[in-house]
């Protein structure tokens, strides 16, 4: 029969699968933030970028410069958020949640900008 | 990022990429267009795998096949182009999700599965056009639903790996 290879190959590429899911559960996911802990970093913005999947902004405090993860363009955009406002050198609050593992990363909850507060989800 | 092979590097900075990034809508415009042709390509696939494992006997494998294949391909049409555009965007990312090439394998497992079908038992289609399909049919059948079910699992964990 013809076909009958097929059983085996696709046994292989379902063992593969199931490896790889097992590897490395939730990178991206908002489960890799620690919910349990709320955090505030207060600094100057190094760098904004508004990009899919994610607008990311480096916050420098102190000597540490935090990766603070926001919510995709699209929905940073409908809270209000613009490239604009998080220009290089512009001071910024950021209250949300560390990362469980990456030291220096965190995701913002709220974003202080001057007197503008933007609600993140 | 800035980690990944060189071509996977030069791909991110193309014109594409950075747009399919920064543009507000162009990544969820990809994201819809993927999910209408896998859509297409899954379901059509899936509706002729279920007369392939022996449902519905009364339909003509042929007339099925003619009416749903063509569809497919369409979808088929529709995932590359807006896949394309997705891989760009975070190349080097996804070199180094361990979904990706696991999709991709199944993928191709999927393709080989129908050039398997249509060399094999469907060039006698006509001799078990109505009425219970051979094995191999019904093999290439659960194969291909099988795997396209796998692919769609791998799609959506490429954003959680």
């Amino acid at each position: 029969m013809r076909s009958g290879w097929a059983p085996t190959g696709y046994g292989l590429a379902l063992a593969l699968a199931v490896t790889a899911t097992g590897a490395a559960w939730a990178h991206h996911g908002w489960s890799s933030y620690d919910e349990g802990r709320l955090l505030t970093v207060a600094g100057a913005v190094e760098e904004a970028r508004f990009e899919h999947p994610h607008v990311t902004v480096r916050v420098r405090a102190d000597s540490r410069v935090w990766l603070v993860i926001l919510p995709p363009p699209t929905r940073a955009a409908a809270a209000g958020l613009s490239p604009d406002l998080l220009g290089p050198g512009v001071r910024v609050s950021v209250e949300g949640y560390p990362h469980r593992r990456e030291p220096v990363e965190m995701r913002a909850l709220r974003l202080v900008v001057g007197d503008r507060v933007f609600r993140l989800r | 990022m800035n980690h990944g092979p060189g071509w996977a590097l030069a791909l991110e900075r193309s014109g594409l990429a950075v747009w399919m990034r920064q543009a507000l809508w162009a990544y969820p415009a990809a994201e819809v267009g993927h999910l209408l042709g896998v859509v297409l390509l899954a379901g059509c696939a899936a509706a002729l795998d279920l007369r392939l494992l022996g449902l519905s006997q009364h339909l003509s494998v042929r007339q099925l096949a003619g009416h749903l294949l063509p569809w497919a391909w369409r979808g088929f049409g529709l995932v590359v182009v807006t896949g394309a555009a997705m891989f760009a965007a975070h190349a080097s990312d996804w070199w180094h999700n361990p979904a990706f090439p696991v999709k991709m394998g199944l993928v191709a497992a999927g393709g080989v599965n129908v050039w398997a079908f249509h060399r094999g038992v469907y060039r006698w289609a006509a001799f078990w056009d109505q009425g219970p399909p051979p094995r191999a049919a019904r093999v290439a059948g659960a194969v291909s639903l099988a795997v396209w079910m796998a692919v769609v699992a791998c799609g959506r964990l490429l954003a959680y790996l």
